[in-house]
């Protein structure tokens, strides 16, 4: 596999991906606030692209903003997809990108569904997909990036770091499924998330998440503290585990905060923000343990000579 | 003979016809009635907050305060009262007068209320900002209808009964209200005095259930005589937290 690096289409992986975290914040603060279906059509919002005055109010403005930066992510999706067919020389690589904008357009779809069939359901599997689509364009990101080659060149197998971060990147989607369910059930109920098993079980998972955590930062600290280790392994690695730390306090205040909450009012800006905040850096768990786990899988790391005079495609 | 039989046929044809005129529940004149209170200190009602859409904030400017829990001198309003047994195959013709439910300064008035099976509940917006109309029903099929003009009616029915049917608009999250769909008239709601009665309720022994959104429900007996009233009187305690 020859290294390629394409500056273009780089930037376009990674402004797709920051994007689509943005989308990601939105789509929380949507179901935070409870607008997801205070714009009753799709995909035009009151029979109008940019309806007048969507911005009055706030749960219009935070569900057709929602709809405005998933178009932009859309777009943007589309666009890296295109760069990629016609300049990344990799088959593996245009299908990334072209699973990616797939990816995208069904992402749209569900939340068009959600929407027309008033299914609660809908919102759990929009959610999911959501932060699924988030992990590609992450991954297709760093597969454009100038340090991917290097991966490719070495030949460590690593078999435990492998082992741990695929099983946290599994625990942490899992632990995001659970979490969507508590927030689209158990939450639009007026009972507290204490009578509620599956919140016990989130309680749980994410104490299996952090453990996983721990064992893959240690797993990534084996493999070396200098040279491209420490860049490609060892910061991913430290990096979910410092976050897994900032989420369970997000998710313990998001708790306190919110479970007195009653489906009878408008949320105040600390409940609408706050467990946006903690599905966010869920995403950012996951997406960071995907990747980690992928970069264990996709070979091992050269010295980083490489990285100082990669192959640049400026086209 | 033939005067016996002209007679008879007579008194059979007469009987037919009043039969028809007057079906069961306009010469049933029986009536439950009663009072639902609340065991404990009246909590205090929560003031709404609508910030969210200044047509709302400027609808109410000395505020509005919550619906969930109205209670008065220990006595609750909006609940829920109807026969939930008892009746048999009684089912009177549903009315053609439409149940009307208003969207006022951003609230929906009345905020608790019944409604047969197939009969037309016309919601309204009377406010100058968009509603949205958002059916919760299991029953029946659910709705989410755009209402973004002031005067502006739209007609829904429900096709099986259920207790209790949430509305809400998800524009205003604060806005919900509650329908209780049944295949018969036998039902009413507290008023502010916690009072409720259900009017031309054939003769017999009933299960009568009081619904309160928050508090959940409670179940009495009343036996109506023919002409009578019976008195059922419901106490909720505090929900448990």
């Amino acid at each position: 596999m020859p290294d390629y690096y394409d500056r273009l289409l780089h930037r376009a992986a990674v402004l797709t991906a920051g994007l689509t975290f943005l989308l990601i914040i939105a789509g929380g603060l949507v179901t935070s606030r409870d607008a997801g279906l205070a714009v009753p059509d799709w995909p035009l919002s009151f029979g109008s692209i940019n309806p007048p005055h969507w911005y009055a109010i706030e749960n219009v403005r935070t569900e057709h903003g929602h709809r405005l930066i998933a178009g932009i992510v859309t777009l943007a999706t589309l666009t890296t997809a295109i760069i990629a067919k016609r300049r990344d020389p990799r088959r593996w690589a245009r299908r990334l990108a072209a699973a990616a904008a797939g990816a995208v357009l069904l992402q749209a779809l569900l939340g068009g569904i959600r929407v027309l069939s008033l299914d609660i359901d809908f919102a759990i599997v929009h959610g999911a997909v959501g932060q699924a689509f988030f992990c590609l364009t992450v991954l297709l990101a760093a597969a454009t990036s100038p340090v991917w080659a290097d991966l490719q060149q070495d030949n460590g197998r690593r078999p435990h770091l492998r082992r741990w971060a695929t099983l946290l990147a599994v625990a942490v989607f899992g632990q995001l499924l659970v979490g969507l369910s508590i927030r689209h059930i158990v939450s639009a109920g007026q009972q507290s998330l204490l009578a509620a098993p599956i919140f016990y079980t989130h309680i749980g998972l994410g104490l299996a998440v952090a453990l996983l955590a721990v064992l893959t930062l240690l797993a990534a600290n084996a493999e070396g503290t200098s040279g491209a280790a420490a860049r490609l392994l060892r910061r991913p690695a430290s990096a979910v585990t410092g976050l897994v730390v900032v989420q369970i306090g997000l998710g313990f205040a998001t708790f306190i905060i919110t479970d007195a909450m009653t489906p009878d009012r408008q949320a105040t800006m600390l409940e609408g923000w706050l467990p946006t905040l903690h599905v966010a850096v869920g995403a950012a768990i996951l997406a960071t343990s995907v990747l980690l786990s992928v970069r264990c899988f996709v070979g091992g790391l050269a010295e980083p000579a490489a990285l100082a005079n990669p192959v640049v495609t400026a086209r | 003979m033939r005067k016996f039989l002209t007679t008879a046929f007579c008194t059979t044809l007469a009987a037919t016809a009043v039969g028809a005129m007057f079906p069961q529940s306009a010469i049933a004149n029986g009536a439950i009635a009663g009072t639902v209170s609340f065991e404990g200190d009246s909590p205090t009602r929560r003031p709404m907050q609508m910030a969210a859409d200044p047509v709302c904030e400027k609808a109410n400017p000395d505020g509005r305060l919550g619906e969930v829990m109205v209670i008065n001198n220990g006595k609750i309003a909006n609940v829920f009262v109807y026969i939930k047994d008892g009746l048999g195959d009684v089912k009177p013709a549903v009315p053609t007068d439409p149940v009307v439910i208003d969207q006022s300064g951003c609230m929906y008035t009345p905020h608790v209320v019944g409604a047969r099976v197939g009969q037309v509940v016309q919601i309204m917006n009377s406010d100058p900002t968009l509603h949205n109309v958002h059916s919760l029903a299991k029953e029946s099929r659910q709705f989410n209808s755009a209402m973004p003009i002031k005067g502006m009616k739209i007609k829904k029915k429900f096709t099986a009964p259920e207790i209790m049917v949430k509305m809400k608009c998800d524009v205003h999250p604060w806005m919900g209200a509650y329908i209780g769909v049944l295949d018969h008239p036998y039902f009413g709601v507290t008023g502010e005095d916690g009072s409720f009665s259900i009017t031309d309720v054939p003769a017999g022994k009933y299960t009568v259930e009081a619904w309160h959104e928050h508090l959940g429900t409670k179940t009495g007996t009343a036996t109506v005589a023919a002409d009578g009233t019976a008195s059922v009187n419901f106490s909720f305690a505090p929900a448990a937290p």
